[in-house]
């Protein structure tokens, strides 16, 4: 079975527990099963009966975390049976992958297939059809790593899914990933996103081609955003969208190391200090952050910015750890419990006085 | 003249042989002559009084601290006595002798403290020495034949009412080792069920077994063996099925073998090869543990019988002379534990056995 790097996905994969005359951790779609022995008297398998029955299980894995799925299947199927493992991406009854099972007495059969780079959910199903005898043992799906075939296709992809090709987004267009719009900028890894804009003249007035935010996708995409709307410590994809007219590293900033705009005589532009859990993992460019040299009315995350020791503004300025959406609670940020939690960064439209 | 017996014919020279056995040992021997004692057509009990006088005599010499050294002749037909001699070397260091079977002229010379001399006299030859190379421990009894020196099977001697007991008739063996790891197709049958075996060294082994002599090479044994001991697992994180599955089993075996072996530098080095055949017995156990309170949900367990084929070789150290060491390589076959699906596991494999070798 799989190896000790691979994280299995299903629950139950023997068929061993069962609730009554039924499969406790599987959904009998059709026909009718039977708990039945298999090498030992107790180490169950499932019996499939009759000439038509589908069993299925919703697997708790998503693109973020399974770039190549790996079967091992152990049955026992008769040679007139046709037994057929079928992957559904996204549940939506779309199948986009099925293996036919080798008739035999206990035949291990393994599968590597490379899943779509976009889906939030997958239903595996096993599906008998014909008379006969059809026994399943073991059904192991696990994460791994080394697939080689290309990944498979899905439609409908929302806003900022990783997409192949433009058919497979449900709006915009298939665009390259700018570094900006990738958690952490990796230029080593080019990928390609559903976009809602390619440029500004894709926006109406007074908004520009910078970030947006799905709430089914943890990385932002191109989208059609207000002019300077965006807040110093804010995630951007262009300067014209930051209230300083500064996007440095992905984050609206004042200053830039990178060809932008450097600090006054005696300033050093530098990244704002990260918290414990080092977080955000974007975080604002600012000349001398937290060395008290902000004069009144320069903009500020903290007091500590301030010459004056006070940075006033409208509230507590909050955003997603990982991701650096803005946010009030962490059920405003996917994946929180995987460390993308609402982190406080400082104050929101913050002044010093 | 030594008259035969019934269908025997008389030896014309055997009185004669007595006494120039004795004169040899007067003039050659250079022994006094109160100190070699000839007994002509003996009366019944006369050869036994001479040997009880003899043992007194040599126990009185050892007492005073000479080195006594006996030895005895006897010529002519002994079909009463026929064939075996038997010696004893007591623990004071006297010797107790006994013509006790005699077969034809030959007879046997014990020379304390453990080597012998067979004379023996056949027509046309001239008297021979044969010198048998055979350790003698205190309170010990041998029976030899004294032609070839070996031993014999022990005789009836406890109705002549000598109490004695023959060379080592028994080993032991203890022993403890390691086997192979047999991964035939029932052990890939339980991987493809998605159990992993916990072991990943050679199975511990132990084993018993009890000898007895029945020729000189020859010993007929029981051995009672664990074979085999493996335990699977197929955990609930691979499953997640929130239970922990145990398959465990243990193979024993209780069988018989003959052993060959040859003695070697004074029985202190014992080579030998064996085979055998056994019946063996596996319990096994399946198991479910709750992956959170780890307690027992359910304990299958079953027993499998099947047979055992045994073959090996090894070599047998006696620094002393009742106990020592002994180290063998095996070979077992002994397809025992099975499953449903009709796969049967071989409990067998190659062995290594270090251990205990006793001697009685």
């Amino acid at each position: 079975m799989g190896s000790e790097c691979e994280k299995p996905l299903v629950t139950d994969s023997g068929f061993d527990l069962w609730c009554g005359d039924t499969l406790c951790d599987w959904q009998v779609d059709e026909g009718t099963v039977a708990k039945v022995p298999t090498w030992h008297e107790r180490d169950y398998g499932v019996e499939l009966q009759g000439a038509q029955v589908r069993i299925s299980q919703l697997l708790p894995a998503t693109s973020d975390d399974v770039s190549c799925l790996h079967f091992e299947l152990l049955a026992d199927i008769d040679d007139p049976v046709n037994v057929v493992l079928a992957l559904d991406f996204d549940d939506n009854g779309s199948i986009e992958q099925t293996e036919t099972l080798a008739n035999g007495h206990w035949i291990p059969t393994e599968y590597r297939i490379t899943p779509p780079t976009y889906f939030h959910t997958l239903r595996i199903s096993i599906t008998k059809l014909g008379d006969g005898h059809a026994v399943l043992a073991q059904i192991q799906a696990s994460s791994s790593s080394d697939c080689a075939a290309p990944p498979l296709s899905t439609l409908d992809r929302p806003l900022g899914a990783t997409c192949e090709s433009e058919v497979q987004c449900a709006q915009g267009q298939c665009l390259s990933r700018a570094l900006a719009e990738e958690l952490l900028p990796d230029t080593g890894t080019p990928s390609m996103a559903c976009e809602a804009c390619a440029q500004d003249s894709d926006c109406a007035a007074g908004s520009v081609c910078g970030l947006g935010w799905s709430a089914l996708v943890l990385e932002p995409f191109a989208a059609c955003a207000p002019a300077g709307g965006g807040m110093l410590g804010d995630r951007c994809r262009v300067g014209p969208e930051c209230a300083t007219g500064v996007c440095c590293g992905g984050v609206c900033s004042t200053c830039c190391l990178d060809g932008g705009p450097g600090c006054s005589a005696g300033g050093i532009c530098a990244e704002r200090a990260r918290d414990a859990n080092q977080l955000p993992w974007r975080a604002a460019w600012q000349c001398a952050p937290g060395g008290h040299g902000g004069v009144a009315g320069d903009l500020c995350l903290g007091s500590d910015d301030c010459a004056s020791g006070s940075c006033t503004g409208e509230g507590t300025f909050s955003v997603c750890g990982l991701d650096g959406r803005l946010c009030t609670a962490s059920t405003d940020c996917p994946s929180a419990s995987s460390g993308n939690s609402c982190i406080p960064l400082g104050v929101a439209g913050g002044k010093c006085q | 003249m030594n008259r035969g017996g019934p269908g025997q014919t008389d030896l014309q020279f055997a009185e004669d042989d007595a006494r120039h056995v004795a004169d040899l040992l007067g003039s050659l021997g250079r022994h006094r002559p109160g100190k070699v004692e000839l007994l002509l057509r003996p009366a019944p009990g006369d050869v036994q009084r001479a040997l009880d006088n003899l043992v007194l005599r040599a126990t009185e010499a050892r007492r005073l601290g000479a080195e006594a050294q006996v030895l005895f002749y006897y010529s002519g037909h002994a079909a009463s006595l026929a064939g075996e001699l038997l010696v004893r070397l007591e623990p004071a260091g006297t010797v107790f002798a006994e013509m006790h079977k005699a077969e034809g002229q030959e007879v046997l010379l014990a020379l304390p403290p453990g080597r012998y001399a067979a004379i023996y006299r056949q027509a046309g030859h001239n008297h021979r020495v044969r010198h048998c190379d055979v350790a003698l421990a205190d309170g010990h009894t041998e029976i030899l034949n004294a032609n070839s020196c070996v031993d014999v099977a022990p005789l009836a001697v406890a109705a002549k009412g000598i109490g004695y007991s023959p060379r080592e008739r028994w080993t032991f063996h203890a022993a403890l080792g390691a086997s192979s790891v047999r991964n035939d197709r029932f052990i890939g049958r339980l991987t493809d069920f998605g159990f992993e075996d916990s072991l990943y060294f050679g199975v511990p082994r132990f084993s018993l077994d009890a000898m007895r002599v029945v020729g000189r090479h020859l010993a007929l044994g029981i051995e009672l063996a664990s074979l085999d001991e493996r335990v699977f697992r197929r955990q609930s994180s691979t499953t997640l099925s929130g239970q922990d599955e145990r398959y465990w089993w243990a193979t024993y075996e209780l069988g018989a073998f003959l052993l060959v072996d040859y003695s070697l530098w004074r029985d202190r080095l014992v080579p030998y090869a064996r085979a055998g055949v056994g019946l063996t017995l596996a319990r096994t156990s399946y198991q479910e543990i709750d992956d959170n309170t780890h307690v027992v949900k359910s304990d299958d367990g079953t027993t499998d019988f099947g047979y055992a084929l045994r073959a090996g070789a090894g070599l047998g150290v006696m620094p002393w002379r009742h106990v020592g060491f002994f180290v063998e390589a095996n070979a077992t076959y002994a397809p025992t534990v099975d499953n449903l699906l009709g796969d049967v596991h071989d409990s067998g494999g190659l062995g290594l056995l270090l251990g205990l070798r006793g001697a009685l």
